[in-house]
């Protein structure tokens, strides 16, 4: 009986607060469904009625969210693509090899861990400059890159020093160098670190402000999904229903990302805060 | 001797030199972005420079530090960082271990089912819940002040975000909400490493679920709980992103921030000023680098 009444107090208290938790998203899926006469006359009520794709098309098509959207899943791409190919090159021989300067190379990156963006923000945009890049899709990924490199360097390195020899070496009288080693026997292996890097690089480049915001100021056709948001809302002030859409279009599809595959996020996360 | 360990220094690279081209593309990616900028700022911060051609050469030594040590407006933005950290923290890590420590009941139904809510917003761009929320909040015809309309909690519509005693708070509590996902997560993870029979023992005397809350998790939670505050602490203290989108720093700086006073001299203003924006940059690095070493030095005694 106390077990009982104790669960109904839990279960209160949890859907309280996740009525709280879910109330801004289903507010904003809503207003995106509905007329801009409903949304001003509607208040708090969230059914729309009747139920209107109007917004999502101009969202879609004048505001320009079909691009931002391809350039969010291109630059959040290209975050993990160049992360794992990098990281895991370099993780693996910082984890297994002692070559000289290894310990010199890991402790500068280490200590530059917890430099944050906004210090080093204006030094990047020179650099992307000076090379040229300023205005393209690879200076922007480049300028993004840098800081999570070191933290998927430290993730690789750690899961490829506890690999055991054997294999390396059972590989070596099989007659592979170095390069066929690494690609056909060591890169597989470390598929949960790969999974891991996806998520946490996906995630990031999704979620990033600064960074496309600093690099798109010219070149607005480069806009990502965020910045896109935030350039509409100083355009287009008074539509608040295409705003709406816009949100969901560059929210929705990562909680549904996010639904599937909702245990490795959340193993991801957990396990880059003990690594 | 000393050709001698020449020789071997150099046969030792020529042997581990498959390990130089595989670390060399990170670590050149390593010293033009993340190195060189750290160095750079620093070099900036002593030049006067509005951003044009490729380097600084108005050279001032320290002045753009002693300019701002006398900016109101840098220690403004530095008091509403604290501000925002202190509160964002003492509201956020409680709510998500008491969350946490409910969801983590043995015989809890639906708690992946709760958790995958609360993380909802983590995923979620902050950029455009900073956006979402300024309709949420606002006085014309926004839910939240529908709502408090329609219970007559007040008479007129309030302008949250437009008022400089409101706005640092509403802030606060949309990251509150934003972020508290991931720290139940963390605090999922530390309460699962609690021996259950602690709780067992606990049960056997006696004791309440609020009891062995305080008495066995708590004390048991001691290292998890310091090294989850240095977190909060450290990610709290790079806040951009939401106030830049929900209210730009203000109304009247209420609500400017380190990051945002960097930006605007840097990309926002008219008036560029990247030394200046510089030595805001190294100022901000060193307080975030302290706490981050705090982190990793208390971290580091706690696995021991």
């Amino acid at each position: 009986m106390r077990r009982s009444k104790s669960q109904f107090f839990k279960h209160l208290f949890l859907i309280t607060l996740s009525a709280v938790w879910l109330y801004p998203f289903l507010w904003m899926v809503s207003a995106s469904l509905k007329s801009s006469k409903q949304m001003w006359e509607g208040g708090i009520n969230l059914i729309p009625d009747p139920i209107m794709f109007e917004n999502y098309v101009r969202a879609w098509n004048t505001a320009n969210f079909s691009g931002y959207f391809l350039n969010t899943i291109i630059y959040a791409g290209g975050l993990v693509v160049f992360g794992i190919i990098f990281a895991s090159m370099s993780g693996y021989v910082i984890g297994r090899y002692p070559f000289p300067g290894r310990k010199i190379v890991l402790a500068m990156m280490i200590s530059t861990l917890v430099v944050p963006t906004a210090t080093t923000i204006i030094p990047v945009f020179n650099m992307v400059k000076i090379l040229g890049l300023l205005n393209t899709r690879i200076g922007m990924i480049l300028a993004s890159l840098g800081g999570s490199l070191v933290f998927n360097i430290l993730l690789f390195s750690g899961f490829f020093q506890g690999i055991p020899d054997d294999l390396e070496d059972a590989a070596k009288i099989d007659g592979c160098n170095f390069v066929q080693q690494f690609i056909y026997i060591m890169f597989p292996l470390s598929k949960p670190i790969i999974a891991t890097v996806t998520i946490l690089n996906f995630i990031n480049g999704w979620k990033a402000f600064l960074i496309p915001l600093v690099f798109t100021f010219s070149r607005p056709g480069l806009r990502t999904l965020g910045v896109g948001m935030y350039a509409f809302v100083g355009e287009y002030s008074s539509d608040w229903t295409g705003m709406a859409a816009g949100a969901s279009i560059s929210i929705v599809p990562m909680m549904i990302v996010f639904f599937i595959f909702q245990r490795y996020f959340i193993e991801g996360l957990a396990g880059a805060i003990k690594g | 001797m000393i050709s001698n360990e020449k020789q071997s220094l150099t046969s030792k690279i020529w042997e581990f030199r498959w390990s130089y081209i595989f670390l060399a593309p990170a670590f050149v990616i390593y010293l033009m972005f993340v190195l060189w900028p750290v160095l750079g700022s620093v070099y900036y911060s002593f030049f006067e420079w509005d951003g044009f051609g490729n380097w600084p050469e108005y050279f001032i030594g320290l002045r753009n530090y002693i300019e701002i040590f006398q900016d109101k407006y840098f220690w403004n933005s530095l008091s509403n960082t604290f501000q925002y950290v202190i509160f964002q923290n003492i509201f956020k890590l409680p709510l998500s271990l008491v969350i946490a420590w409910i969801l983590n009941s043995k015989k809890l139904r639906g708690s992946n089912f709760y958790r995958a809510i609360f993380f909802l917003p983590v995923i979620s761009s902050t950029a455009i819940i900073g956006i979402v929320m300024t309709f949420i909040l606002s006085p014309w015809n926004g839910p939240v002040n529908e709502l408090l309309l329609n219970f007559n909690f007040v008479n007129t519509p309030v302008d949250f975000l437009g008022s400089s005693s409101y706005a640092l708070w509403m802030v606060i509590l949309v990251e509150v909400w934003h972020m508290s996902g991931q720290y139940i997560i963390y605090w999922l993870a530390g309460l699962q490493s609690i021996p259950s029979e602690l709780y067992e023992a606990a049960e056997v005397d006696g004791a309440n679920s609020l009891q062995s809350f305080i008495y066995i998790t708590i004390p048991a939670l001691k290292p998890v709980i310091i090294i989850v505050t240095l977190l909060g602490v450290v990610n709290s203290l790079k806040i951009f992103d939401i106030v830049q989108a929900m209210t730009g720093g203000g109304p009247a700086f209420a609500t400017d921030v380190v990051t945002t006073f960097i930006y605007r001299n840097a990309f926002g203003s008219s008036l560029t000023k990247i030394g200046y924006a510089s030595a805001a940059a190294i100022l901000f690095g060193i307080i975030v680098m302290s706490f981050g070493t705090l982190q990793g030095i208390i971290i580091s005694k706690v696995k021991k």
